[in-house]
């Protein structure tokens, strides 16, 4: 948590976010992860042909590779702070331009980004949310959501999916006619402080603490995200410092999960670890790799786990 | 003998009127190699002053209103580092005290608290990071407005630079204007020195473009000289929202240094698990906001200090200067009306008095002063 963070040469800044934004694109990441959209919009933004010098410089979370929290919170930062001014006229920046190019770089580059982002989502640092899935007359099913993006640990969705929960009870104080759960401070605070705990022990928190009926919980965890030159753990196998790598991990704890399942070929099972009687802990990993490592990863994956999950992204 | 002394007047003048051609065409005028540059008008050079003071009073009161906004945003953001602060000290005091609880009465009471504690923590914790957020935004602003105080700075560094150039080009009108009145000037000594009465028209011709040509001089140096005296306000204006874009762009860049940090720390304090980490990690951001909120006291001194003291004596000093400019001009101008009113009744005389002369049809020497 308090590795110091990495600047990236601003030269590099385009590149780096293009070939993530290529990545995340390739793993086209389900409803167990961070909304796609909202990761795409927040690395466009962050990309120096829109953006300019504004959101400069480049931070990188020495944990993971993905942009540091500070750099990604200036893109939310710069939307609030802008929300319901107007932003310097086109003939204005293009008259000061000639004399200083790196304003008018900047006031351009406010300009495209506001144009850019509109109401567009962006990948939040921290929402707690609800939402119904099914509402029959017997049978409510919720789903409660926590996205998070973690310094050390990636953009990551905790899910729960919790079987008739009582209305204005501990844990959720009321349902709109839209299907929004409005969850408590209290439980919102609890998933939050527990984003990245093991997920049997969530699930126990939910049911036991929470008084919660939980069915199915699961983590999607976007990144770490490994190039040449940036951070790669010490143990990463040596094709990490060839190629461009993005990984996506998906823990799944359910009652519908028969039998456990490990094919993440990254982090090894957890050792001691109890799922709650009748369910089942399930684990995988994908990777968008640059076909440089593509044979190397599929190679090491297939060694480790019998699979390999591996999409290519970028131009052979 | 009458006839014959006629006769050789009549030779006399043809030999003197051949050799006074001849000196002449020695010492030609060249016309005008191009035409002369646009002599401004006295209401074109009184409006000149009149949009030249209202753009100093605007962008003084730009300047103004710049500086209330530079005092506001830096102030929200020292109340919001404020509060920030006290809730991570508050955080910091509810961790220790869960710590520190090792006595058996204290952890007997550290029970019976335990849900106080823990929802305390909760609201203290969830108000550290929605100030955060709300520091973040402030800073944001505070660096599009130090983009703005830049970008005025640039307008205005153009202004003096456009006002140079109207004092080169002034000076440099002036000096062609000089040039030609110089060329008619040898034009009119030479007719007059030949003192032709059939070349009367022309003398009046080149000493009215004399007249107009000095009165074109003294407009251009008229212009020439409002602008100087224009240039060192503009300049003054310029150095002074420069320093501010340069303390406040310094200023954002070190306080979202040290904000940015602490935001890492606020982000995931509510993971770490264990007490003691949860309170390294606050120290180690509280340290980081003690930063920022160091560059934010020193920041608003500096702020306080240009909109107490520096901004009025400017404004001072700029009305000053743009009074003084005012007088200059509408003196400038009245001497060169002047002049040109009383050229003018001179022309008036002169050429009532050779229409005379051409009536009567009498022989006389009539002189030419010469225009200068």
């Amino acid at each position: 948590m308090s590795e110091t963070a990495l600047q990236l040469p601003d030269a590099r800044a385009a590149l780096y976010v293009r070939a993530l934004r290529a990545a995340v694109h390739a793993l086209a990441p389900d409803a167990d992860h961070v909304s796609a959209l909202a990761a795409d919009t927040h690395l466009h933004a962050l990309d120096p042909a829109v953006s300019g010098p504004l959101l400069l410089p480049a931070v990188l979370d020495p944990g993971t590779g993905l942009p540091s929290s500070g750099w990604m919170d200036r893109v939310r930062a710069e939307r609030e702070a802008l929300h319901g001014t107007s932003p310097v006229t086109e003939s204005r920046v293009a008259r000061i331009a000639t004399a200083d190019p790196v304003l008018g770089a900047r006031l351009s580059g406010r300009r495209n980004l506001m144009a850019w982002l509109g109401d567009r989502p962006l990948l939040p640092d921290l929402v707690v949310a609800g939402s119904v899935l099914r509402q029959e007359r017997d049978h409510l099913l919720v789903q409660l959501t926590v996205d998070r993006r973690l310094d050390g640990a990636g953009w990551v969705r905790l899910r729960a999916e919790v079987h008739n929960p009582k209305i204005g009870g501990a844990a959720i104080s009321r349902i709109t006619r839209s299907g929004q759960v409005d969850v408590k401070p209290g439980l919102a605070e609890l998933m939050a402080r527990h984003t990245i705990s093991p997920l049997p022990g969530v699930y126990g928190i939910l049911t036991e603490v929470a008084g919660l009926q939980v069915r199915r919980m699961s983590r999607g965890c976007i990144g770490p995200f490994w190039f040449p030159g940036g951070p790669v753990p010490d143990h990463a196998p040596d094709w990490a410092h060839r190629g461009l790598v993005l990984h996506q991990s998906l823990a799944v704890l359910g009652a519908k999960v028969r039998q456990d399942g490990h094919v993440d070929p990254w982090l090894p099972p957890v050792l001691g670890e109890r799922a709650p009687e009748g369910f089942g802990v399930y684990r995988s990993r994908r990777f968008a790799v640059s076909p440089a490592v593509e044979q190397a990863v599929r190679a090491w994956s297939h060694d480790r786990v019998g699979v390999a999950q591996v999409v290519v992204f970028g131009g052979r | 003998m009458d006839t014959e002394q006629a006769a050789a007047r009549r030779h006399q003048a043809k030999d003197r009127d051949q050799f006074e051609r001849q000196i002449v065409s020695a010492t030609p005028v060249d016309p005008p190699t191009g035409a002369l540059p646009k002599t401004p008008t006295i209401a074109e050079l009184t409006s000149l002053r009149v949009a030249l003071d209202a753009r100093h009073t605007d962008t003084l009161g730009r300047v103004d209103g710049l500086l209330r906004e530079q005092k506001d945003l830096t102030g929200g953001i020292a109340d919001e580092l404020n509060a920030l602060h006290k809730d991570g000290d508050a955080l910091q005091a509810i961790e220790r005290a869960d710590a520190d609880a090792t006595g058996l009465i204290a952890q007997i009471r550290g029970r019976l608290t335990r849900r106080s504690r823990m929802l305390e923590r909760q609201s203290v914790a969830t108000r550290l990071q929605e100030q955060y957020r709300s520091v973040h935004t402030t800073l944001r602003k505070a660096g599009a407005f130090a983009d703005e105080l830049r970008l005025c700075a640039v307008e205005l560094a153009q202004e003096v630079d456009r006002l140079h150039g109207d004092v080169e080009d002034s000076l440099s009108a002036a000096v062609e204007v000089e040039a030609r009145m110089e060329q008619l000037s040898t034009r009119l000594a030479v007719l007059n020195a030949r003192n032709d009465p059939t070349e009367l028209r022309e003398c009046d011709r080149v000493r009215f473009e004399l007249a107009d040509l000095k009165t074109a001089a003294g407009l251009h140096n008229a212009k020439a000289h409002l602008c100087v005296q224009e240039v060192e306000p503009a300049r003054t204006l310029r150095d002074t929202v420069h320093g501010l874009h340069q303390e406040m762009a310094h200023y954002v860049l070190q306080a979202s240094a040290s904000v940015e940090g602490s935001g890492r720390r606020i982000q995931t304090l509510g993971l770490a698990a264990d007490a003691p980490l949860v309170i390294s990690e606050l120290q180690d951001g509280l340290a980081q906001l003690d930063a920022a909120m160091s560059v934010t006291e020193a920041y608003l001194e500096q702020a306080h200090d240009m909109l107490t003291r520096v901004l009025p004596q400017l404004s001072q000093q700029i009305r000053s200067q743009g009074s003084r400019a005012a007088l200059d001009l509408e003196q400038g101008l009245a001497a060169i009306e002047a002049a040109r009113e009383s050229k003018a009744s001179d022309e008036v005389l002169k050429a009532a008095a050779l229409a005379e002369v051409e009536l009567i049809g009498a022989d006389i020497d009539v002189r030419v002063d010469d225009a200068e």
